[in-house]
């Protein structure tokens, strides 16, 4: 009955803690720029490819000295993902090369850092044949 | 003469026994994986909606996967020993509304097998592999389910009849190496109370109704010890055995066809989990979708899972029954022609598992839980272990994996080969030959020419077999 009563109180106390602990998750990177970020890829196999990343403002210039990061994940838990950077867009298109490791469904994930320090994410679904 | 030596008896072992015989051991142990259960659920709920950066998806379908399967190959069922899910037991036992034991007609494999088959239904269509969310529902059902059994039933149905994560384990360690016998069976004999089964007012007996000196098989142990602690007379011994011990033992197993049938699709479902994230499984799902005329996924899903994971071992294992009793003119039912047989696909069908979860899923990223836990603390404002580096996974170069699940697959088979030679030889009171075995190594081959063709094609896993 003792024995009992501690595991409850122990379950208990480990859910109140762990809900006041995890009040929020912040890690995100908060989109602060208002920016549109498109991505197609050369090739959707299984191997080399190029992506091409077209950043442009509200009007639709470009907007060429931001820096990306890209980070490309397999939709199964634990796949290694594939990662890619670029600097310096030429009429704000960025090209980088990028390998599709594996067929299947890939969430890839560009993440934008303007010259100001503005930052914007955004996700794009791909599905890779072998 | 020589006579063997004894088994050594861990619970004797100095700090390993001490540990084992614990009052409060497996509850430890149970809280360790309570704790962690409430991590994956809070993550899996709130986290990244990515299955490689959520804590749910990345423990459970790469870490827990994968040191499950290499326990079961090293020590045993230490999962359902430490198993959270049946730690509302005792709340469940004091709720209890009816009393009732599980119904006679359900005491067998059948619900287990049943459950198994729609669980890898549900894996596949609901693509739990990509979803945190789901994942965090399936650890919650686990232990809802345990719960709501544990306290309209008497004894814990739960995990012997219906948990498809137990049924898994059961079978995996049907070739573990670690096993709950006793030191003197003739003191099992004269004793009045059996409170290794029935329990006493201080500690609970076997929750799945095993009788300590009657036990043959890790078949429903759940190595939960209560046994050791329940018996008055330390009788009581958790041996180190031969990993073959039991599948060579004509005896270990009743004469079913439940049990039997369950080692044949627990061989079955290794390679179809496999083969649900390879090419072909999309042409066949686009097929018969198109045969039947729907876009229907988890209709057709079902349908292939029950054809591959059902039909076609219950028809494979009936068919080399029947052709094998037809070679060895043997008068008997195919009932007793399949037990003798069933048992030499444990381990075949273990290492199919293996070579899966272990020998590609864990080696291949086992230290991705590094980025994502450090991602996890980030998400909480915990910046000390710095930023995650993603491109952290495999604990070896893939190029060694096909090899090692190569060489797995070929150690199964080659046991198995063994195992099934064995029986048939040990059979009286006639041994059986060579060519009444045929049929049977017609199966295991194809069954390991399947696993390797399987494993050896290039993944892709798609959430839905119907896109453009």
């Amino acid at each position: 009955m003792d024995a009992y009563l501690n595991i409850k109180r122990f379950v208990l106390l480990t859910l109140l803690l762990i809900l006041t602990a995890c009040n929020g998750r912040n890690s995100q990177q908060p989109n602060t720029a208002d920016i549109r970020i498109n991505a197609a890829a050369d090739s959707t196999q299984v191997g080399q490819t190029e992506l091409i990343i077209t950043l442009t403002d509200n009007a639709g210039n470009p907007i060429s000295d931001a820096a990306i990061s890209v980070k490309g994940d397999m939709n199964h838990a634990g796949m290694v993902p594939v990662l890619a950077d670029a600097t310096g867009g030429e009429d704000g298109v960025y090209k980088m090369p990028f390998e599709w490791t594996m067929g299947g469904d890939w969430v890839v994930t560009v993440d934008v850092v303007l010259a100001d320090g503005r930052t914007a994410s955004q996700q794009f679904d791909y599905t890779i044949a072998n | 003469m020589h006579a063997p030596p004894p088994p050594k008896n861990l619970l004797n072992a100095p700090l390993l026994g001490r540990l084992l015989r614990w009052r409060w051991g497996r509850l430890f142990g149970q809280m360790l994986l309570l704790l962690a259960a409430i991590l994956l659920l809070y993550d899996g709920f709130t986290g990244p909606p990515l299955a490689p950066e959520n804590l749910a998806t990345v423990i459970i379908w790469v870490h827990y996967r994968g040191i499950l399967i290499f326990t079961l190959l090293f020590a045993g069922n230490l999962f359902c020993m430490n198993c959270p899910f049946t730690l509302p037991r005792t709340l469940a036992r004091k709720l209890s509304l009816s009393g009732k034991r599980w119904p006679r007609q359900l005491r067998n494999k059948w619900t287990a097998i049943a459950v198994l088959i729609l669980y890898f239904w549900l894996f596949e269509w609901l693509d739990l592999w990509a979803s945190p969310l789901f994942t965090a529902w399936i650890i919650l059902a686990y232990f809802i389910a345990a719960f709501v059994l544990e306290a309209v039933f008497t004894e814990s149905p739960f995990c012997k009849y219906v948990c498809p994560l137990g049924t898994f384990n059961f079978a995996s360690a049907t070739i573990s190496p670690l096993q709950i016998t006793v030191n003197t069976p003739s003191t099992c004999k004269t004793c009045v109370g059996k409170e290794c089964v029935n329990g006493s007012n201080q500690t609970l007996g076997c929750g799945t109704q095993l009788f300590a000196p009657r036990i043959t098989s890790n078949m429903d142990c759940t190595l939960c010890l209560d046994c050791v602690r329940a018996c008055p007379h330390d009788n009581v011994a958790l041996i180190l055995r031969h990993p073959l011990a039991e599948v060579t033992n004509a005896n270990a197993w009743p004469r079913r066809w439940d049990l039997n049938i369950l080692i044949l699709v627990f061989a079955f479902t290794g390679i179809s989990n496999a083969f649900g994230m390879v090419p072909p499984i999309y042409a066949l799902e686009a097929w018969l979708a198109g045969v039947l005329g729907t876009n229907n996924e988890g209709i057709v899903l079902l349908l292939i899972f029950a054809a591959l994971n059902f039909a076609l071992p219950v028809g494979l294992g009936l068919g080399a029954a029947w052709i094998s009793r037809a070679l060895s003119k043997q008068s008997e039912s195919l009932r007793v022609t399949l037990s003798r047989y069933a048992p030499a696909f444990a381990p075949l069908a273990f290492a199919g598992w293996l070579a899966h979860y272990g020998g590609f899923h864990f080696l291949s990223s086992a230290l991705a839980i590094i980025p994502v836990f450090q991602n996890f603390l980030l998400d909480h404002g915990i910046t000390a272990p710095g930023q995650p580096d993603w491109s952290l996974g495999p604990i070896m170069p893939l190029s060694w994996l096909d090899p090692i699940e190569l060489g797995i697959v070929l150690a199964g088979f080659a046991a198995s080969l063994y195992v099934l030679n064995y029986r048939a030889r040990q059979n009286r009171p006639k041994p059986i030959g060579l060519g009444a075995q045929l049929p049977w190594i017609v199966l295991l081959l194809g069954l390991a020419v399947a696993m390797l063709i399987v494993f050896y094609l290039p993944m892709e896993m798609r959430g839905s077999a119907f896109f453009s």
